[in-house]
């Protein structure tokens, strides 16, 4: 790993909360890998690599956060569904309430930060 | 439409994510494997990888094998969501090792020692390896077949062979009389043997040489390998092959058994320095064991 990439604060961070983004997306709808990789790519600065959303998928399957399904697929071969369960709603509850408070605090400090700047400059 | 990834681009990215999952466990490495080929197959099928450019932004998104490896190996079942505490420790890189073609290259030399066998094993490491080239590994399989070792034996065998004439003559009297005359045969005029010899014994020494050189040279080509620190395995074929060679191949062929496991055993880069040494001094010891023994036979029975 290169010395700035590891020293990029949001690495970190995106590691700690894609995988409540993935039970997020799956709390509407039961999507199947490439369409939930696919949706995780498009929101902007989200995920840097999109083959790393799978081994995440794998560990939320075995703390049993989300269920797989194969299904037969018009075209091609059967695909994996992935599905939240009642263990994954009650996480991503208890996730989003600490994430936004901690949003507002550290919202909060940068805005205060910003505007001192403005004063100074 | 294709149900499977047979794009070249495709194929050469998969045996690269192969390649670097040999980290994982094998539950994980198939999960991640099986992943990626099923996200791959879906966008085929979904016409996102119809040329070449759009299959290369495609694998681009998908991020480097070493990375994904990275990931999947972080992913650790404490139950704390992110996994990064659990994590064995920080991925380092290092470059793909040649073990397997050190390996065949010693068992075509000094592998052939154990009858044909060892080099029979050599060839079809050589035939293995995706380092080599069609022609290489034709090169390695026919200088020579049996290696030189055969050679070597091949040669004990003959000068240890009379070779006897028998030439009936009849003296002044009418009686025949047998004429027996061995000699020991060299089978060829020296010019030749000697030409031959080189062949058959240096000639395999220097291709063997040659493509472990170039191996080397493509193996530094590939992306280089993640691994853990400290959590891998510690036997790759160079280790075990040293092992062996260390041994038993002193007792096969004195010195030259031992020293090809010493050059293993220095290659490695897995050991430390201080088992490389550890190693030195089986080597030493089993180079100086089959002299001690082969002195005490002779002592034994050259009296008689």
């Amino acid at each position: 790993m290169e010395p700035g990439e590891a020293q990029n604060p949001l690495t970190q961070l995106r590691r700690g909360v894609i995988e409540y983004c993935v039970l997020a997306l799956l709390t509407t709808d039961e999507l199947y890998g490439f369409d939930l990789v696919k949706r995780l790519g498009e929101s902007d600065s989200l995920v840097t690599s999109e083959g790393t959303i799978y081994p995440l998928l794998s560990r939320l399957r075995r703390v049993g956060w989300v269920t797989t399904t194969w299904r037969e697929s018009e075209s091609g071969p059967p695909r994996r569904y992935y599905a939240i369960t009642a263990a994954g709603r009650h996480a991503l509850a208890g996730f989003t309430s600490e994430w936004t408070r901690f949003r507002d605090s550290v919202d909060g400090l940068l805005a205060s930060g910003d505007s001192n700047g403005a004063h100074r400059g | 439409m294709e149900p499977t990834v047979a794009d070249p681009l495709v194929e050469d990215y998969l045996r690269r994510l192969e390649a670097a999952a040999v980290v994982l466990t094998p539950d994980r490495r198939e999960d991640l494997l099986a992943s990626i080929r099923e996200h791959l197959d879906a966008a085929r099928t979904s016409g996102e990888a119809h040329d070449e450019a759009s299959t290369r932004a495609l694998l681009d998104r998908l991020g480097e094998p070493a990375e994904l490896v990275a990931a999947a190996g972080e992913q650790d079942d404490d139950g704390s969501p992110g996994g990064g505490a659990a994590a064995p420790g920080p991925v380092a890189y290092r470059r793909p090792g040649i073990g397997l073609e050190v390996a065949a290259a010693l068992l075509l030399t000094a592998g052939s020692i154990v009858a044909v066998v060892g080099w029979l094993v050599g060839v079809v490491l050589v035939w293995t390896s995706r380092r080599w080239t069609l022609a290489e590994k034709l090169l390695a399989t026919l200088v020579v077949p049996g290696g030189p070792a055969l050679a070597l034996w091949l040669s004990v065998l003959v000068s240890g062979q009379s070779q006897c004439t028998t030439t009936t003559k009849t003296d002044g009297a009418g009686n025949s009389i047998d004429l027996t005359s061995c000699e020991p045969s060299g089978a060829l005029p020296a010019p030749y043997g000697l030409l031959l010899f080189l062949f058959w014994v240096v000639a395999p020494i220097v291709v063997a040489g040659i493509l472990v050189h170039r191996a080397r040279v493509r193996a530094d080509r590939e992306p280089p390998v993640a691994y853990y620190p400290g959590s891998q395995s510690r036997w790759g074929a160079l280790e075990i092959a040293a092992v062996l060679l260390l041994g038993l191949g002193s007792f096969v062929l004195p010195f030259i058994g031992g020293a090809a496991g010493l050059m293993c055993a220095w290659l490695s880069d897995q050991w430390t320095r201080t088992e490389k040494w550890v190693a030195t001094v089986i080597a030493v010891v089993g180079f100086v064991l089959p002299i001690l023994v082969f002195v005490v036979l002779l002592a034994a029975f050259g009296g008689e």
